[in-house]
């Protein structure tokens, strides 16, 4: 049952360019759509038209598959037949100022408020200080001013002047006023008064306390007069800013009367105003007069003018269609927004106008791309993103006030509306580990776009994919590809799917080699690109990814590593795994060896014990122990003790596709039988004995030949691989002409009898009618080995047992 | 009219100016608009706190009381009670008009006197002071009529009489001196030119009477007057009468008036009325002591 190595045409899927009906990509149609991921495409058009709350977009693949690029493509194309979002602004809350208004106006209606809000304050500028400087006005406040000064001073004048007249002085003191008896224009010496007769000062005294009854009332009643000038002088000011300003008011209202909200905001300005403009212009005043003073502060801050102003957080003024946003950098401000303090005297303060959009306000009434990892790795990001869409409504929060880290005057705006939908992209781990571990993810990203890292390989898929190609090489303004380079690229796509049947659609990876290729083909001085140019660049690349390759490589020629290419040894083989290093993979064989001696029925995995090995090549060891125990000597217990090492493996070893060559080697130990070193193995092997599929079969063949070759082939050398990998096939020409030579082979194996054949020369064997296998076959001396292993643990186990009673007779005697 | 040669005369003629505080004063106020003459003139500016006699009169007397106006409550009051009150306002009084002259950049100087007030100003003052008091300077001031203290003393002292107060807040705006050409008149020009240059406001000029004829070019004079060749903006105006010039004074209610307290347009009690109504800072100046 000798297997026939592969051919060389089976060893890689050519594309052949003569069927191409172009001669470079010049002759070929833009492609629009996408290719090869029609499943992620219907999903992103369902998630992005079905209006129900939690059916947000998770756009899940591989990086590279141009996830971002398709869905801001098909977003933006649905967007643009969507109206255009309202405008969105704050505005001074005139009640509880920390606690800004929100109100949504038509399109365009924000910037237009603002400005009349803006021309109607600098109108006030000019106009309430003409109004305050009017003759009238003065008149009027000087009238005020007169009657108060005149009710005060002339009731101190009065009881002044009835005191004189009874020879008494109202004296003032430092903190009030206090009545004393005159002489000679002034107060009368103490002396003097003591040699007053006793009634005499008996009725001064009386008298004054008198007076001095009088002028507790009037000092009483200050407080009073001073309430009604300043009630009369606020009634006048409000009378003469009404008479200013109700005029522009009253226009606004008018413009803004089909608004809801306005009308009371614009009212609350107008009580406002009556009660501060005047003061507000004196700030002004006073703060132009005095740059260091005060000023600059009130002109800036919200106890100015700014009070009034309009804050724009978003107007879809400019927008033709509904938004799409992609926030680059989703910190939880950029995508909440943010509440901006300035220093002042060395405190942080903040008002209205400070509040800043995020991404969320950004894209409200559209859509917001975001990557979740970002998102992910963002402090609170992730938080703040699932109680906005829950709640259905932005709200501004710093981390700061979340956490009460901070206690500086902050402010609480209202709440937003959210209409959005927000479009996760990353890669499909993340989708997985948030559906397991965030009970809320399923219930907000209900869509699920999953991208294919590969599309089929086929006539139709080939010339699609050209059309991809020219469409990036026009977008990235490079050299046409003549149809010979198309056709290596494909190739190569083919390579990066580990698939000939499949092409890679990592379409950054596939730019790059593009704009490579570019280079090379600049570098020659052609117009067009060709296939040499590409495989130039995929040399290129190689080139400069493999210098740890090539160490490896030199440690193997050089003795370092220990690795037979010829020859045959017992419970010795090659194995072969994939060593990835960025986005270079290479294969590295490795010598792996099997010893085996009586014992309890139990094959031990060395890398397993050392904490080397991986539960999935554990996993595999065991299943080929399984195998033993099943094929061999059934009816016996299975008494051996077989140990396997990687030999000069220092690093760990996981996967299963080495499980097929430790069974080989075990096999060759148990029955003393030499394998073929010329020969590497790979693939993974069920307890039945049948070969299975593995990966990186290229890089796996390649590295065994590489080191052959540079060893020189004898033709003897070959490597064997699952047969269900053939279709995986896309290696090297230089493997291929090898082959094609004799001079190396691959053969594709099925089961476990054919590969020990191949690899010892003998008959693996069948067993006959009485359940026995053939003199002569491997299974034949493996089965006499483990059978003379459990007679020799029975003879030992039987001798140990009568010599422990005899010991025991001995012992009772 | 010829003018008259006052150049040297004019030029640095004022020594310092003397600042009126008491217990009873708006201090801050007249400190603000003495600093700013002080500056304009280049002298010094010297504090006059009094502890007027009859305060500590009162306090000595057995009976004495005090009615609080912030509190509008009655205590006792004691000498040495009053003395300590005194003893602060000085303090307070020698801090602002540190502040004052450290902002003007002025020497300054202080003293605390005993008496009556209005001698104790006299006695203070020398040639070449300007006396700075508010409105209402003395326990015993009236509440209404100011105008006679004010002329009293502005007919003893030495050198004008500046006269402000509370209600005189210093409200930028034009100087104003009505002009008769009198003696006083020119030698009050060089003051108003100065502090009209000082304070950048323009000079108004209210040629009285018949004296718009006999000047031919004003700006001369002023230049004559203040040895300077620079000349604020200047603005002549002439009153059709008497009555239109006296409510023009009386209703001013920003920046100076510069007043002749003995001009002749003006009849007495047209002094007084503006005196009492003009809500400016008034600086005062009768012609027996130019």
């Amino acid at each position: 049952m000798t297997i026939a190595p592969l051919s060389a045409d089976k060893l890689r899927r050519d594309c052949d360019a003569s069927r191409f009906d172009f001669e470079s990509t010049d002759d070929l149609q833009d492609l629009n759509d996408v290719i090869g991921q029609e499943r992620a495409l219907e999903a992103i058009h369902f998630g992005a038209t079905i209006d129900q709350d939690g059916y947000n977009l998770f756009v899940l693949g591989p990086p590279g598959t141009g996830k971002h690029t398709t869905v801001a493509g098909i977003l933006e194309a649905k967007a643009a037949k969507e109206a255009p979002p309202s405008d969105w602004v704050y505005l001074n809350n005139f009640e509880t100022p920390h606690r800004p208004i929100a109100l949504c106006l038509p399109r365009g209606r924000g910037h237009a408020l603002q400005t009349e809000i803006r021309h109607l304050t600098d109108e006030l500028r000019t106009a309430v200080p003409a109004a305050f400087e009017s003759e009238d006005y003065r008149n009027r406040r000087q009238v005020l001013v007169d009657a108060a000064r005149e009710r005060h001073d002339g009731a101190f004048e009065a009881l002044r002047k009835k005191a004189e007249e009874k020879r008494i002085a109202l004296v003032r003191t430092p903190l009030g006023f206090g009545f004393a008896p005159i002489k000679d224009d002034a107060v009368m010496e103490p002396q003097e008064f003591n040699a007053l007769p006793a009634e005499e000062r008996k009725r001064i005294e009386t008298e004054i306390e008198a007076l001095q009854t009088e002028l507790e009332a009037v000092v009483k009643r200050i407080p009073t007069w001073a309430m009604e000038q300043r009630d009369a002088l606020r009634d006048l000011n409000r009378e003469v800013t009404a008479l200013t300003i109700d005029q522009p008011i009253n226009k606004l209202r008018e413009r803004f009367v089909d608004i809801p909200g306005i009308q009371q905001h614009l009212e609350a300005v107008r009580e406002d105003l009556l009660d501060n403009v005047h003061m507000l212009l004196q700030i002004e005043h006073a703060s132009e007069e005095n740059p260091s003073a005060e000023g600059p502060r009130n002109r800036h801050l919200v106890n100015g003018f700014k009070r009034y102003e309009i804050n724009l957080m978003v107007s879809g003024e400019c927008l033709e269609g509904a938004p799409v946003i992609f926030e680059d950098n989703p910190t939880l401000q950029n995508l909440i927004g943010r509440v901006e303090h300035i220093s002042e005297m060395g405190a942080l303060i903040t008002d209205f106008t400070l509040i800043k959009a995020g991404a969320l306000h950004r894209a409200n009434g559209g859509y917001l791309i975001l990557d979740v990892r970002k998102v992910l790795s963002q402090p609170f990001a992730w938080e703040a993103l699932k109680r906005t869409l829950k709640a259905g409504k932005i709200r501004i929060e710093a981390p700061g006030q979340m956490l009460s880290l901070i206690s500086t005057v902050s402010l609480e705006p209202a709440d937003i509306p959210l209409k959005a939908k927000v479009i996760l992209c990353g890669e499909p781990f993340f989708y997985y580990l948030l559906g397991i571990y965030d009970p809320e993810f399923p219930t907000l990203f209900k869509v699920a776009a999953d991208f294919d890292d590969s599309m089929a390989r086929d006539e139709d898929g080939e010339l699609l994919f050209a059309r991809l190609l020219a469409t990036m090489v026009r977008r990235e303004g490079l050299r046409p590809l003549e149809a010979s380079a198309v056709a290596r690229v494909i190739e190569h796509s083919a390579r990066m799917a580990q698939d000939a049947e499949k092409l890679s659609v990592d379409l950054r990876t596939v730019v790059d080699l593009l704009k490579e290729t570019d280079f090379f083909a600049g570098t020659a001085g052609v117009r067009k690109s060709k296939s040499v140019h590409v495989q130039k660049a995929i040399d290129a690349q190689i080139h400069r990814a493999d210098r740890l390759r090539d160490r490896s490589y030199e440690a193997i020629q050089r003795g370092f590593v220990l690795l037979e290419t010829e020859g045959a040894a017992v419970g010795q083989i090659n194995g072969l795994s994939v060593l990835q290093l960025g986005s270079f993979a290479f294969g590295r064989p490795s010598r792996i060896t099997a010893r085996v001696r009586l014992g309890a029925g139990k094959v031990v995995d060395i890398e397993r014990e050392v904490e080397l090995g991986g539960p999935v090549h554990s996993k595999g060891v065991l299943i080929l122990s399984s195998y033993l125990a099943g094929h061999f000597a059934i009816d016996q217990p299975l008494s051996l003790s077989a140990s396997l090492v990687f030999e000069q493996s220092y690093g760990g070893v996981e996967g299963d596709s080495a499980s097929s060559a430790e069974l080989y080697a075990l096999l060759s130990a148990l029955a003393q039988v030499p394998l073929n070193q010329g020969l590497a193995v790979t693939g993974s092997v069920n307890q039945n004995g049948q070969v299975q599929a593995i990966g990186g079969v290229n890089e796996k063949i390649e590295g065994f030949f590489d080191i052959c070759k540079q060893r020189g082939l004898t033709g003897d050398q070959g490597v064997m691989i699952p047969a269900v990998n053939q279709k995986h096939l896309m290696l090297r020409q230089d493997v291929v002409d090898a082959v094609a030579e004799g001079r190396f082979a691959v053969y594709p194996v099925e089961t476990i009898e054919q590969g020990i054949e191949l690899l010892t020369g003998m008959d693996a064997g069948t067993r006959d009618a009485d359940g026995t296998f053939p003199e002569g076959s491997v299974n034949r001396l493996v089965e006499n080995r483990l059978l003379a292993f459990a007679t020799a643990r029975r003879r030992f186990g039987q001798a140990h047992k009568d010599c422990g009673e005899q010991e025991a007779r001995n012992g009772h005697s | 009219m010829a003018t008259p040669d006052l150049g040297d005369q004019q030029i640095g003629r004022f020594r310092r100016v003397l600042v009126v505080l008491d217990s009873t004063a708006a201090n801050d106020e007249v400190l603000g608009t003495a600093a700013t003459i002080a500056s304009a003139e280049a002298c010094e500016l010297t504090g006059l706190f009094i502890e007027d006699q009859d305060l500590l009169r009162l306090a000595a007397l057995p009976f004495a009381h005090e009615v609080q106006l912030a509190r509008a409550i009655t205590r006792r009051l004691e000498p040495e009670l009053v003395r300590q009150d005194l003893r602060a306002l000085a303090s307070q009084a020698r801090v602002a008009i540190a502040k004052h002259a450290a902002l003007h950049r002025l020497t300054w100087s202080f003293q605390e006197v005993h008496g009556r007030t209005d001698e104790q100003i006299l006695l203070a003052a020398n040639a070449g002071d300007i006396i700075a008091m508010t409105r209402r300077v003395g326990p015993l001031a009236s509440f209404t009529h100011v105008s006679g203290q004010a002329r009293t003393i502005a007919a003893r002292a030495p050198g004008p009489l500046l006269l402000t107060g509370e209600l005189q807040a210093a409200r930028r705006g034009t100087t104003v001196l009505p002009y008769d050409a009198s003696l006083t008149a020119d030698r009050m020009l060089g003051l108003a030119s100065n502090l009209a240059s000082a304070r950048g406001e323009p000079l108004e000029i209210i040629l009285l009477g018949e004296t718009a004829r006999g000047i031919k070019d004003f700006e001369e004079r002023i230049r004559s007057a203040t040895g300077r060749v620079q000349v604020p903006p200047l603005r002549l105006l002439v009153p059709r009468d008497r009555a239109i010039a006296v409510r023009r004074l009386c209703e001013l209610d920003r920046g100076l008036l510069m007043l002749p307290a003995d001009i002749s347009y003006f009849e007495s009690a047209q002094i007084g009325q503006i005196i009492e109504k003009a809500r400016v800072p008034i600086v005062l100046q009768t012609e027996k002591e130019a």
